[in-house]
């Protein structure tokens, strides 16, 4: 049975963590908080831009657009996994690790080259560890999601596209349900498919376009990946907050559950060296008598 | 009297929403007032200066690039950023604008979607800070 005093000072132990677990789980709620506020917030934009731009697909000519450029044979495919800056964060990061390496291997053959292009400091030492080649980093997004970086992110993975570096774009990330499940997502960004989203398109009443029906869709493209880019955004920090919360909830409640047992083991330890005191001071007692 | 709803929506959150009677949108094609009633619509918007009259008074907007779709009894206005002239932060639109400009001395080399973000730049903070003083000196 190990020493009173170093069940004593492995409770000291346990408890200290126990106070920054739950510190860190009462941080995350209240960051979470403030993330799926902006989750919510974010939606009316990204909603009415796709009813408008499904609206406009259809009847336009898709050739006139860079954006919805398909390649008859892919040959160049990059995936950006959304990952975290900080890690304690539960399954988050490597759930996105697994889905990204399912989609290596499974599309192996079907590409010439496919690249990683990761946000996120995990992500950028996860592949640079594994030796995946990384293609590009994707940097400053230390102000979190807003609409900066999301343009930033967009404009870079637009150039990547338009100047044909690469033919197909895919997002992974972890699409944010509750603060307990979030599941990662494989969400095709480039290129926009103007037939499936002209088979969103409601049927457009009697319209009038200024300055006309072409240049508008023009101009709304871009910023239809970039809304595209920003909810990915703001769904993989929500997430991340979503998944740290329950992750420190658990280590708490491991960390009351293994005080609880040593605290037990304490007791019995203490009361079996006063029960050999008294044996002694008793068998003494006796042998004096004599 | 009967009222447009307006919405001003940014991809971050939506910045207003209410039943006005007009709204002046900066249009591409110049500035445009719309009333109930207004034909159907769609049109690209710029950085400047967004007007919505009540009964109450007017509130004025500073918005960035976008459209606006407008119906006989709704405007709902998509933009990059926007605020309320009350809410306009102008010592860091001054800094954006130093900023951007500091930067324009090295374009040369850029391609038009740079260029374009650039001046696109350039006229969210200039029409911000437009906004704001115009509204200071009234």
């Amino acid at each position: 049975m190990p020493s009173l005093k170093a069940i004593r000072n492995r409770i000291k132990s346990v408890k200290n963590t126990q106070k920054i677990t739950r510190a860190m789980k009462l941080v995350a709620a209240a960051k979470l908080k403030r993330a799926q506020d902006a989750v919510v917030a974010s939606r009316p934009y990204a909603v009415r831009l796709r009813a408008v731009v499904a609206s406009l697909a259809g009847s336009v000519d898709p050739e006139l657009y860079p954006l919805f450029r398909t390649t008859p044979t892919p040959k160049r495919c990059l995936l950006i996994p959304m990952t975290s800056d900080r890690g304690l964060a539960g399954a988050f990061n490597s759930s996105v690790f697994r889905r990204t390496e399912a989609f290596l291997r499974d599309h192996k053959g079907s590409y010439e080259e496919i690249g990683v292009a990761p946000i996120g400091r995990k992500g950028r030492e996860y592949f640079r560890r594994r030796g995946t080649p990384v293609y590009t980093e994707l940097r400053d997004l230390m102000s979190g999601p807003n609409r900066g970086s999301a343009l930033a992110v967009a404009a870079e993975l637009s150039r990547l596209f338009t100047t044909g570096e690469v033919d197909e774009v895919y997002l992974i990330f972890n699409e944010f349900k509750s603060a307990l499940t979030q599941t990662v997502i494989v969400e095709p960004l480039l290129p926009l498919s103007a037939d499936k989203l002209a088979g969103q398109g409601a049927s457009t009443a009697e319209m009038k376009y200024e300055p006309n029906r072409e240049e508008l869709l023009g101009k709304l493209l871009p910023r239809f990946v970039q809304s595209n880019v920003l909810r990915a955004l703001l769904e993989s920090q929500a997430s991340e907050l979503g998944a740290r919360m329950t992750a420190m909830d658990n280590a708490s409640k491991n960390a009351a559950e293994i005080i609880g047992t040593m605290t037990l083991v304490m007791n019995r330890a203490r009361q079996a060296i006063i029960t050999t005191e008294l044996m002694e001071i008793t068998s003494g007692a006796e042998s004096l008598k004599g | 009297m009967s009222l447009v709803t307006l919405d001003i929506i940014t991809p971050e959150r939506a910045i207003f929403h209410g039943q006005v009677t007009e709204v002046i949108l900066p249009g591409e094609l110049g500035q445009m007032g719309i009333l109930v009633g207004h034909s159907n619509l769609m049109t690209l918007i710029r950085a400047g200066e967004l007007i919505a009259k009540s009964a109450d008074g007017e509130r004025r907007f500073a918005v960035a690039s976008g459209f606006a779709e407008v119906t006989a009894s709704s405007v709902v206005v998509l933009v990059d950023s926007g605020e309320g002239v009350s809410d306009i932060d102008v010592e860091r639109a001054r800094r954006a604008l130093a900023a951007a400009e500091s930067r324009s001395l090295d374009v040369a080399a850029a391609s038009s979607a740079e260029l374009e973000a650039h001046q696109e730049e350039l006229a969210r903070a200039r029409n911000r800070i437009a906004i704001f003083e115009r509204s200071s000196r009234a």
